[in-house]
């Protein structure tokens, strides 16, 4: 088995890359890892503590670097410009003229954070106290202060769900499945971190699907007593004073309601990358109407595509929480695991 | 008496022709409105009735818009038009010269060659012989060209062309054989009885042997009658009904009684009628992109005419107005569009404006109206009112809180009636600030509240504000590098004519690069507010197709003057930076600090991986 030895690239370095990296080491194959950031982690890097059991986000994330030893290369930094293919092996290009070949390619790139300036009536860079759930977990892992931009501390805190989720109007009408109980972890964090504030949720219909998802949701009414608003909003405006005027319809009520608040947070929604495009473009991978891959079999065989020898793993084929990314990396491993093996013994039989 | 049988298809066609005209014009006519039916009495012995005369010549004979798309295209309508009458009159004045009397039935001009059929010694007549065949051969090279562009009609400057009714296309066929059948009928005439010049006397010739016999000489006297009277009949149930009724178009309109009323009434029903189903228009919907085929005005007018309308053809319509700048008849397709679509069934509920308080504790110099589209383009609304302050302008944000629409999405989707309370409520609230100027950053808004408010105060855009602070010197602006492209919102452009001060503000700011359809031909960005017809995925189709039609190659920045086009723009996701002109004026007031926020683009490259 060890004989074996075959080179594989995986394109990200967040937890699908990193876990696939290191099954795939165990399994016998020399891996390279190529990140566009300067470390690995991917989005859980930014993260403060993880839904449903707040465990520490920089915890897990340590302990998977931890594993990224002996064959596995892992380098930072990285621009790809180009993928190419030549019989059984498949050229990677990048950072002006840099190559790297390998017998198979895993592309786990994940997803990117909805641009928020798009929904441009919840005012995301126009009025000062509108964030992102993103940067609500800069300030809760200390890089930002929790405050309004004055450096007040927030009072009301109203969080809006589905930001570029379900939005056709934005041109994403997928359910991003994971910012319902991101937002209810994140407003039970403020609620511990500021009693008296209040906190509000306007959501549309809460998709607790996860295991115990809906304790959390249950705690973060009973226990923080975080109030529940069933209703979208439908603008924003910014006071004098800098708070912000949300205007929404209350659709439990039946009634439309105007509320102030100091900050407002924006449950950012899971859109494809410009590497999907890009792979989907000029390298022929299924791209699904959500823009993610489709993987050539979404029941049976969730890792491979229709292009041989490229594999998929993680949120670059849709929403997923860290559990199930981690699952779908060691999947892909052995998907690859196999091609590889299949691919040897042709070559023997040659 | 000179008569034969066969002048009766001729003659029975003409009389059913007039009785059906004069019933129906009668009918429209009673269903103008005082002021339109005014407007004409008024009119009618003034200049106006000559200038409509004018037009009708230029326009129903000459076909000179046609020939502006094309001239082949032009041609070949002005070789049947004007033909057709030059025959007749040339036919009318050569009877006279023979008869001496202009009391003739009509039919003996038309079938001339048969009630004379000798020769006179008269020089004139040789010379009358010359010109009709003349004439008759032009006739004919604009019946060749007309069957000829059935199937090449890329040679006539036209992608698409009207998919007909059967009427249409016994009419059609009948209108194709008229001349046809007067060549031969004269031909033959000429190889029995001689005379006639090159054309006639020339095929006369060639038939003599064969064909020319006393059975085929009435046979083709008959056919050519039957042609003519079948047409006659066709006419008013077919397309052809433009033909007499665009005349009538023409004079209301030079009489000033085509204003819209917001109904279905004459004038609707004479627009409607004038529609030739030429398909000049069609290539201008943008909806066919989507193979959206059969709501296209003329189908929309067809269907009319036809009483069988659909929610679809009624409703599927952007309303940008590109067909009406295209069509060589000038017909009103928004206007007429709006009237179909007015619907006083449906009911709705205006409870909430008793609430509104329409007075003011201030006393404001320039109201500014955002507009509800504004308020879902907050960049917008900001930068106006950053602008205000460095203008240092004592203005007032009239829609803040209790915003109330102006009605212009009401009255697009046929509920003009409905929204009545709501423009009634806006306008007490503009009388009672005492305001001179009233400023809004929606042309859509901007539209109705101009066209449709009477107010007594002055109306601008945004754009025509800015270039009037900027000329005024009360904005200290400085021009950049920056290459910018600049797209005409239709309700600001086409459907307001607002072109020019748009172009002034940002010429001072930026560098301007114009798309080659801009203007009156500019492209909707897909997003109109009068199409409820349309999906989501739809609309962002529109939208990235117009906007690689509109943004040259080296411009990573649209400014456009619209908070509807900024944001279905803005939605397509391409990396292009989407700019209402406020927003570059206001960037530009506060030295490039906010840019950031919404240039999210700095350079042109393709997204790196």
């Amino acid at each position: 088995m060890r004989a074996l030895k075959k080179e594989v690239v995986i394109i990200g370095g967040g937890p699908a890359g990193l876990e696939a990296a290191d099954s795939l080491n165990k399994l016998g194959h020399a891996v390279t890892i190529l990140e566009k950031e300067g470390k690995p982690g991917g989005k859980l890097s930014n993260w403060h503590k993880l839904f449903p059991d707040n465990v520490s986000a920089d915890g897990i994330l340590k302990q998977m670097v931890h594993k990224i030893s002996g064959d596995i290369q892992l380098i930072t930094n990285v621009k790809i410009t180009k993928i190419s293919r030549e019989g059984t092996k498949h050229s990677v290009w990048f950072n002006e003229g840099k190559c790297i070949q390998a017998e198979a390619v895993l592309v786990a790139v994940g997803f990117d954070l909805f641009n928020a300036s798009l929904k441009e009536e919840y005012g995301y860079g126009i009025y000062d106290n509108v964030i992102t759930s993103a940067e609500l977990e800069s300030m809760f892992t200390g890089q930002k202060s929790l405050a309004t931009v004055t450096g007040k501390t927030p009072e009301r805190i109203a969080f809006i769900h589905c930001v570029g989720s379900r939005d056709e109007k934005v041109g994403f009408r997928h359910c991003s499945s994971m910012c319902c109980v991101t937002g209810v972890k994140q407003a039970i964090e403020i609620k511990k971190r500021l009693p008296a504030a209040e906190v509000m949720m306007f959501y549309m219909d809460l998709r607790m699907h996860g295991r115990f998802y809906e304790d959390l949701y249950l705690e973060a009414q009973e226990k923080h007593h975080i109030q529940f608003i069933r209703g979208r909003l439908s603008e924003s405006s910014e006071n004098p004073d800098g708070s912000l005027l949300l205007k929404a319809d209350d659709t439990l009520a039946g009634s439309p309601i105007k509320v102030k608040a100091d900050l407002m947070v924006l449950l950012l929604g899971f859109v494809p990358t410009d590497f999907h495009r890009k792979m989907g473009e000029e390298f022929g991978v299924e791209i699904g109407s959500d823009g993610f891959f489709s993987p050539c079999d979404a029941h049976l065989d969730t890792n491979s595509v229709k292009t041989n020898g490229i594999f998929v793993a993680g949120a670059c084929t849709g929403a997923k929480s860290l559990e199930y990314t981690l699952a779908d990396a060691r999947s892909a491993s052995l998907k690859i695991h196999e091609f590889l093996l299949q691919t040897t013994s042709a070559n023997i039989l040659n | 008496m000179k008569f034969n049988l066969f002048v009766l298809p001729f003659t029975i066609g003409l009389l059913v022709l007039f009785s059906i005209l004069t019933a129906k014009y009668i009918r429209w006519f009673l269903s103008l409105s005082t002021d339109q039916r005014d407007a004409v009495i008024k009119n009618f012995f003034t200049l106006k009735t000559l200038s409509g005369l004018r037009e009708i010549f230029l326009e129903s004979l000459l076909h000179r818009n046609i020939s502006r798309k094309n001239r082949l295209l032009g041609y070949m309508h002005m070789s049947l038009a004007f033909g057709w009458f030059l025959l007749i009159i040339v036919g009318h004045f050569e009877s006279y010269s023979y008869f001496k009397t202009a009391l003739e039935p009509p039919y003996i001009p038309i079938f001339l060659r048969y009630f004379q059929q000798d020769s006179l010694a008269d020089p004139l007549q040789v010379i009358y012989w010359f010109v009709m065949d003349l004439i008759l051969l032009f006739v004919l090279s604009g019946v060749a060209l007309a069957w000829y562009k059935r199937h090449n009609r890329k040679h006539f400057g036209m992608k698409k062309t009207t998919r007909h009714l059967p009427a249409d296309r016994i009419a059609l066929s009948v209108l194709w054989f008229i001349f046809p059948l007067r060549l031969l009928a004269e031909s033959i005439t000429s190889a029995i009885y001689g005379g006639g010049s090159f054309l006639t006397s020339g095929l006369g010739s060639l038939l003599e042997n064969n064909i020319a016999s006393d059975l085929s000489f009435i046979a083709s006297w008959w056919a050519y009658s039957i042609s003519l009277g079948l047409f006659f009949v066709f006419l008013p149930f077919s397309r052809y009904m433009h033909i007499p009724t665009e005349l009538v178009l023409i004079m209301l309109r030079n009489w000033g009684a085509t204003k819209y009323t917001g109904k279905i009434d004459g004038i609707t029903q004479f627009e409607v009628h004038s529609c030739s189903s030429c398909g000049i228009c069609l290539d201008s919907c943008q909806l066919l992109e989507l193979g959206h085929a059969n709501i296209q005005s003329p189908y929309l007018f067809r269907n009319f005419r036809g009483n069988k309308l659909s929610d679809t053809v009624v409703q599927n319509c952007l309303m940008c107005g590109r067909c009406e700048t295209t069509c060589v008849v000038g017909i009103k397709t928004n206007s007429v569009r709006r009237a179909i679509r007015q619907n006083s069934d449906v009911e709705v509920n205006h409870d909430y404006l008793r609430h509104v308080d329409t007075s003011f504790n201030s006393s404001p110099d320039v109201l500014y109206f955002a507009g509800c589209m504004t308020h879902l383009t907050p960049g917008i609304k900001k930068s106006m009112q950053a602008i205000f302050k460095a203008a240092k302008i004592n203005y007032a944000l009239v829609d803040e809180d209790q915003n109330i629409c102006c009605g212009r999405p009401m009255m697009l989707s046929g509920l003009a009636e409905q929204s009545l309370a709501m423009v009634n409520k806006n306008k007490e609230l503009f009388e009672n600030s005492g305001a001179q100027t009233l400023v809004t950053s929606c042309p859509i808004c901007y539209k109705v509240f101009r066209d449709e408010y009477n107010l007594n105060i002055e109306v601008l855009h945004h754009t025509q504000y800015i270039d009037r602070l900027m000329k005024e010197g009360k904005l200290a602006l400085a021009k950049s590098e920056e290459q910018v492209v600049y797209h005409d919102p239709c309700e600001l452009g086409r459907n307001s004519g607002v072109y020019d001060e748009p172009r002034r503000v940002i010429a001072a700011l930026a560098n301007l690069s114009e798309s080659p359809a801009n203007r009156e031909k500019a492209w909707c960005c897909g997003g109109s507010i009068a199409n409820a017809m349309l999906t989501s995925l739809e609309k962002k189709e529109l939208a990235i197709s117009a906007l690689g039609k509109i943004v040259p190659k080296n411009t990573m920045t649209l400014v456009t003057a619209c908070p509807l086009c900024k944001k279905t723009f803005a939605s397509t996701g391409k990396h292009i930076n989407i700019v209402d002109i406020a927003e570059l004026v206001a960037v530009n007031l506060s030295a490039g600090k906010d840019k950031r926020r919404i240039w999210m683009f700095e350079k042109i490259e393709s997204a790196s991986i």
